[in-house]
Order: structure tokens, then sequence, then C-alpha cells
């Protein structure tokens, strides 16, 4: 499991640096205040020591001469839309796995303070996006993924989460893939040696008159068996939903734009 | 002194025992029916605040608030001894006569009720009417109330927005920020095009999917006129349109992309080179 999950102990001599993909976050105990501040950039040059000098500090004030910080992942409040970079095409009736990575966000808790969640910071900048048409849609964060149909692991990427979804297309018509929406507050977290895992989302495409089901499956046997809860889910699913889930190439939202 | 008559006296007045009751009843039904009101008011916002929507919540709570002064009003007039058959034979002939004279606020009343059942906004949308545009506050069954940007306060007549052109601003969840933008005749539109892109994917308002436009807009007098729509969240409008056009500025300034200004050049023909201009200081003694 990775180190930088699960409990940390600063006090007046020993501060906190954590980095993890673009962001670092810097955690200091003075005058019995806990004081955090980050950076999220692909700036190279900043010290463990010191944090740069726009970065804004927080603080907290704690009357205890240590200050237990633990660290969680997380995911963001809003859903994923991955662009799997290449369109994928999936015939009728035919089903497919694929595991698209995503950046998964950190929260800084101390259970000696109430509300204990201090930050939640996500560790690389996501451009916003929008999954629906110009009438309703959900507000989402883009991520390009090359969403492979077999898990690979890179110890670089410390900072991404497996989340393997499984599409299958019930409808009698080709399925092109272009965008899909992935629901990250339904999912668990879990992490298995260095990884970082998802429950399965399983979409199924019934036509595009039809919305999509969604649902999650926690006891895939895709998942890695050692896996242990880092996080549970934001929004627990509670039964199987129906949605729009896939963006193909016909409802791509900006097709059909005119200026007057 | 009488012994029906009760020796109290308030102000100087000499109080019946009759009247004493009936100004405690009075007093009875206002001190527990002006709070009851109030409390009923307090709980139908209470209840509907979550389940409809801001402006169904003014209009539920409306409903109980005048219906309990209306029967508060009604019950304190029986205590004074007002019969209400009279009073509403009375109110009948008073409203054929006012009737006349007030079309205007009839014709307010019957809009508003086209407009609330009509919905073309609601509570807290931004809405344009003729050059005002501001934020609804209440949508009443004379007028509209909205509070502009600059903190006025505008009372519009129904009627008047029944015949006017109203455009709700924030009806729909995102919207498009459209840019007109110039390039000199010696840009390359696509390294141009390009530049744009990358402005509209760094800045964090500007919505990924729908795609930013880029449009040529025609062959202007100084300049390549394109129009560069950016798609944001409703809420973010006003930032997105305070950062992009910096972020444009700053960007075409580093990438030596030039934004003219409007000017004229004079040619001798169409083969010909600019005619030119030397500058000659002024003579000694010239004016």
């Amino acid at each position: 499991m990775s180190t930088i999950w699960g409990n940390h102990t600063i006090n007046e001599n020993r501060s906190l640096f954590i980095q993890l993909g673009d962001l670092r976050i810097w955690g200091r105990l003075v005058d019995a205040e806990v004081l955090l501040t980050y950076d999220i950039s692909q700036t190279v040059g900043y010290s463990a020591d010191e944090p740069p000098s726009k970065a804004i500090w927080q603080r907290w004030r704690l009357d205890a001469p240590e200050a237990e910080l633990t660290l969680a992942p997380a995911f963001p409040a809003r859903p994923l839309v991955i662009d799997p970079q290449t369109a994928l095409r999936l015939p009728a009736t035919e089903s497919l796995v694929i595991y698209p990575k995503v950046p998964v966000w950190v929260r800084v808790i101390s259970p000696q303070l109430d509300p204990a969640t201090l930050l939640e910071l996500p560790t690389r900048i996501l451009s916003n996006t929008w999954f629906g048409d110009f009438t309703s849609g959900d507000l989402c964060y883009h991520v390009s993924s090359k969403a492979r149909s077999t898990p690979k692991n890179d110890p670089d990427e410390t900072n991404m989460v497996m989340a393997p979804v499984r599409i299958s297309n019930e409808s009698d018509s080709m399925l092109n893939i272009d965008k899909f929406c992935l629901r990250v507050g339904l999912l668990n977290i879990y992490g298995s040696g260095n990884e970082l895992w998802t429950d399965e989302s399983w979409l199924v495409f019934r036509g595009s008159n039809s919305d999509s089901q969604y649902d999650v499956i926690s006891e895939s046997n895709i998942l890695p068996g050692d896996r242990q809860v880092l996080a549970t889910a934001k929004d627990p699913l509670k039964k199987r939903t129906t949605g729009k889930s896939i963006a193909t190439f016909k409802d791509l939202p900006g097709v059909g734009i005119s200026i007057s | 002194m009488d012994s029906t008559v009760v020796s109290n006296t308030v102000s100087g007045f000499m109080l019946s025992e009759e009247r004493i009751y009936m100004i405690t009843r009075i007093a009875l039904i206002l001190v527990i029916g002006l709070p009851l009101v109030f409390s009923l008011v307090r709980l139908t916002r209470r209840v509907t605040r979550n389940r409809f929507t801001a402006q169904q919540t003014m209009l539920f709570e409306k409903l109980v608030r005048y219906s309990g002064l209306i029967i508060l009003t009604i019950s304190v007039l029986r205590e004074l001894g007002f019969h209400m058959g009279s009073l509403l034979g009375a109110a009948g002939i008073f409203g054929i006569a006012i009737g006349f004279a007030s079309q205007t606020s009839v014709s307010n009343i019957i809009s508003g009720l086209f407009l609330i059942g009509e919905k073309p906004f609601e509570i807290n949308d931004i809405i344009t009417v003729g050059s005002t545009t501001g934020v609804v506050l209440s949508v009443d069954l004379l007028s509209v109330k909205m509070r502009t940007f600059d903190n006025k306060y505008i009372r519009i007549p129904n009627e008047t927005l029944i015949k006017t052109e109203v455009t709700n601003i924030t009806r729909f969840p995102i919207r498009r920020l459209d840019m007109n933008i110039g390039v000199a005749y010696k840009e390359d539109i696509g390294r141009v095009r390009e530049v744009l892109m990358d402005i509209a994917r760094q800045n964090p308002y500007c919505l990924n999917e729908p795609e930013p436009l880029i449009i040529m807009a025609g062959f202007g007098n100084s300049s390549l006129d394109m129009i560069f729509g950016l798609w944001v969240l409703k809420s973010d409008f006003l930032t997105l349109k305070n950062s992009i056009f910096e972020e444009i500025k700053a960007r075409f300034d580093a990438e030596g992309i030039e934004i003219p200004f409007p000017h004229i050049s004079f040619y001798t023909g169409s083969v010909t080179e600019p005619l030119p201009i030397k500058m000659v200081p002024p003579e000694e003694g010239d004016a």
C-alpha cells in the first residue's frame, strides 16, 4: 500500500510534505494551529521545506501538542467524462471491458477537528465539460484516457486510479462510443499494492432512443483480490439506475451550432 | 351609576360589559390569529421550499398569508357588528364603480395569471426586458420586481411583460460567450485558430464540450474578422468574460499576432507600393 494514504503526525518539529501528481501539500503545526497550504501545477522548482511564495496558508485552531492528519483518496462531487482518445466501436449484442485511468483527489482529514475534512484537492487540474444537450445535462470534468482493454500498471502514475468499465451493447446496431460518463460518486476506492482501483462500472446501451443502464459491481472478478477499501463511495448506488451515460457521434454536443 | 355599567373607565370612556367582551374577543382573535397565520406562512415555506421552485414557494406563502388575513379581517368585522351580506352587496356596487376606473389593474392581474401559468421566467432568473437586465425578485399579480446589477429596484407591470419581448438569460444551464476578434491580414489563420483553441483549453471556466467555435466572419476594413464562441456554465459567464479577453491579449502579444486598429492605406495603383510619407520638421518662422 502506498505510504501516502493513512495517518501522518505533525508537531512543532515535524512538518508534512506530500507530492502526488501535480499536487503538493505542505503542513505544519505552529502555535497550536494546523497550517496547510498546497500548489497544483506542473512547475518543477519547489522545495519540500518551503511552499511557493504565492501559496496561501489555511489554518485551524488545534490545542494539542501533535496533529493527526489522515490522507485518503477521494473523487470529486462531479462525474468524469472519459474521452478514450480513439473512438470505440462495439457491435450489437457485444460487450467489452476497458480500463481507463482517472486522476484521484486527495482528502486531508483531521479526526481531532470538526468538521474533520480540512481539504479536498485534485492531483491534476482538469477542464470543465458538459455532458448532455443544450438545455439539460451535467457539469463534469474532462479526462482523456487511453482506456486500454487490459490493465497496465505504471509506477510513475501514483495519482491515477484504475476505473474498470464494462460496456454492453444490447441494441441492434453498432455503438460508436465517443465519450462516456463515469459517475465517480458511486464508486468505492480500493488500494492494492501501489495501485488504486475503483468498483467496476457497468454501462448497458439499449439504443439511442433509450436511456443507458448504469450499475456498480463491487464484487467483480476483474478487481484485484487483495484490495482494501481506502474510501467509500460519496453517494452509493442503492439500485440500478438509468440515464444518459454514453455520447455517440450523433449526439455530440456542439454539432448543429449556428451563429446568427 | 347603573348596575349594568361596569365602573371601569378607560381613557375616560364608560365601557359596557358587552363591549368589554367584544374587545376581548377581537383582541383574542388578533393575538391568537396573527401569530397563527404567520406561523402557518413559515410552515408553508419550510414544507414547500425543498419540493417546489422559489416562485411556487412564494405563491403558496402568499396564498396562506392573504387567506389567513382575510379570514381574520372578516372575523373582526363580524365581532364589530358588520353583516357580511350587506358588506358584500356594498362591495359589489363599489366594485362595479371602480371596475371602470381600474382596467389597467385588471389587465395586469390577468397578465400576471398568464405569467404565473406560462412561466417564461422564475424567481432568481436573470432577464432582459427592453433595455433593463436584472434578477427577478418576485412575480406578483400586478407586477414583476427586479434588481438590476447596479442595485436598482425595478417594477415592471405584468401587462408590459406580456406585450414585450423578454429574454431569459439563465433559463438553460450553459451559455455561449461570442467574441468578435480581428487579426491583421498578414497573420496565418490556421495558427491564430490553434492559439485561440489553446487559450480556451487553458481557461478553467471554458467548457471543453460543447467545443469552442471559431468562425470566419469576413474581410473587414482593417482586419480579418472572426467570431470566437466559448461555452460556459451560466454562473461562470462573467468570470470567463473577464478572464478570456486578458488571456487573448496577453497570448497574442506573446505570439506576435497583431490585433489591428482601424487604418487606411493609400495606394497609387494595384501593383504599386504604398505612397511613401516623409516627415519634414517645420521650418523656422512657420506658425
